[in-house]
């Protein structure tokens, strides 16, 4: 099921999981990307799957008295896990632990949350991960799909959260142009010209009654002023509530149907 | 009462003041400790009730999961994985924490007459207790009559499998489901249904070990085709036990006018 031209999402994928996702970003540019050789068969750029399980029994180490505890595991599409990944565990937990997961629901429970890619940005692409801002660009990149690849499966799980969250990436090129991948802009194109870009940004929203509430989480590389930030935080804020009442409207509704088919008398298709 | 679909972070459409409109309140619905305010702490579908002339009011979402969290009142199969002084140890489901059945938690149980179950046991029960902070209680005593009620031991002969949560609330206070009649038009069968998304099943005989294994050398024409007769009866009660469960298991994923077709699948060649 494909929500909007770049973003493919499924979730409940997993039976042996209290809930699960998967989330694709493509790029939106088929022509130039079959010409490419770093193009992977499906066309994504990112690929990954989040599974959660939870609330279940800790163990005496993780336990919390009053509190769920987290567990937090990611694995790279190539290799084995390493510091990269342990820092991607951190922010995310960072967002996930005292802020949007309510703890005090689970006192001395275990939220187990583990997170496989199968396809990376820059995976494909050997020339582009030896370069300093191509590296930066990749962990932010990876780092927003599986912030929102986590808000689906925590959505699938039933886990209870304060409020909905979003997150997205903005580029700052040399000209001080704002750019944002898979919102209409061709992101393979841009990967093969990182040397152009001067900073990158990730923003993190929670977002209450349909509006953005909340910075969670600020990550920026490269240079970059003051008003420069400014002007992504401002031009970000619009672009994440459109995200929520669009793709996260959309799978809600997909979810309750597809959940609830018993209950029709026939299918709607 | 009106139903929409309503996401964490959501503002609920309910009267705000909630301390002169008595409010209660359900799943999927959380109370801030520290602002007494209301939020939405899950996704799903959102059911408001308030009568027009009443000042109370009735909020909750229903949605769907795989992990059961116990409440107490709910009906529940377990399993007995062990025994901690005067309770058995009892999974609801596997890595979820154990909960504990008393001894004393039975019908006219005490120190002299106590229940004797082992390991791997199933039991029909309900649960007492469910404060978050300490471990969860069942009990095996209808509240109400002070007897049995359903409660106890499952028999060993039946069949357990798994279902969503929201699939066996269906099943277990819906009582005119269109799962089990369809069912029921099939064979018959003794079913426990537990919310914590297990069942146990029964066809006739159920999936019992074969009675007479070996025991009679007898010659005689008349008692060796009496035990093939139920030899047979038995592999048909089995094979019955095990349609019934994978029709209800495919129930939950198609939509109601193919009930007869996946029926037909399940009980093929039976």
């Amino acid at each position: 099921m494909s929500l909007l031209s770049s973003i493919g999402l499924r979730t409940s994928i997993i039976d042996n999981a209290d809930g699960s996702a998967e989330l694709s970003i493509y790029n939106n540019n088929s022509n130039e990307a079959s010409s490419s050789s770093s193009s992977s068969d499906d066309n994504s750029i990112i690929k990954l799957i989040t599974s959660i399980n939870g609330p279940i029994e800790p163990k005496q180490r993780q336990e919390l008295p009053n509190r769920a505890s987290l567990e937090i595991n990611i694995y790279p599409s190539i290799g084995l896990s390493t510091t990269k990944e342990k820092l991607l565990e951190n922010k995310l937990r960072s967002i996930l632990q005292n802020n949007i997961i309510i703890n005090y629901k689970y006192p001395r429970q275990l939220i187990q949350i583990s997170i496989q890619f199968l396809i990376s940005s820059g995976s494909g692409s050997s020339s582009s991960s030896s370069s300093n801002y191509g590296s930066m660009m990749m962990n932010l990149l990876d780092l927003n799909a599986l912030i929102n690849c986590c808000y689906f499966a925590l959505i699938d799980a039933n886990i209870a959260m304060n409020y909905s969250f979003a997150s997205i990436v903005i580029i700052i090129d040399h000209q001080g142009n704002l750019l944002i991948p898979i919102d209409g802009n061709d992101l393979h194109q841009q990967q093969q010209q990182e040397e152009d870009y001067e900073s990158i940004h990730l923003c993190c929203y929670s977002i209450i009654a349909k509006k953005v509430d909340k910075l969670l989480l600020l990550e920026s590389q490269g240079d970059f002023n003051e008003s420069q930030l400014f002007n992504v935080l401002e031009k970000s804020i619009y672009k994440v509530e459109k995200f929520h009442n669009e793709i996260h409207r959309q799978f809600i509704n997909d979810k309750i149907k597809n959940d609830y088919i018993w209950k029709q008398e026939r299918e709607d298709e | 009462m009106s139903d929409t679909i309503i996401l964490p972070g959501d503002k609920l459409p309910i009267d705000e003041d909630i301390f002169t409109v008595k409010t209660t309140i359900g799943p999927g619905i959380y109370k801030k400790p520290k602002t007494q305010e209301l939020i939405p702490s899950a996704a799903g579908t959102l059911h408001y009730e308030r009568a027009k002339s009443s000042s109370q009011q009735l909020i909750y979402i229903e949605s769907n999961s795989k992990r059961y969290i116990p409440h107490t009142n709910d009906y529940v199969i377990g399993i007995i994985t062990g025994a901690i002084g005067e309770s058995y140890k009892v999974s609801l489901q596997s890595n979820s924490t154990p909960v504990l059945l008393s001894f004393w938690a039975f019908p006219n149980a005490s120190k002299k007459n106590r229940p004797n179950l082992k390991n791997g046991q199933a039991v029909y029960a309900r649960v007492s207790q469910d404060i978050p902070e300490i471990e969860t209680e069942l009990e095996c005593i209808d509240p109400t009559s002070g007897k049995e009620g359903g409660f106890g031991v499952l028999d060993e002969s039946g069949y357990i499998f798994d279902v969503h949560l929201n699939f066996a609330r269906e099943l277990l206070f819906n009582p005119k489901t269109i799962f089990l009649e369809t069912l029921a038009t099939r064979c018959q069968f003794e079913i426990a249904i537990g919310i914590n998304g297990k069942i146990w099943i029964k066809c006739g005989n159920g999936v019992k070990k074969e009675a007479n294994d070996g025991s009679n050398n007898n010659q005689d024409q008349g008692e060796d085709q009496e035990m093939i007769d139920v030899s047979e009866e038995n592999l048909k009660d089995l094979k019955s036990t095990l349609a019934a469960a994978t029709f209800l298991t495919r129930c939950q994923f198609v939509t109601q006018d193919k009930l007869k077709q996946e029926l037909n699948n399940a009980f093929q060649g039976i």
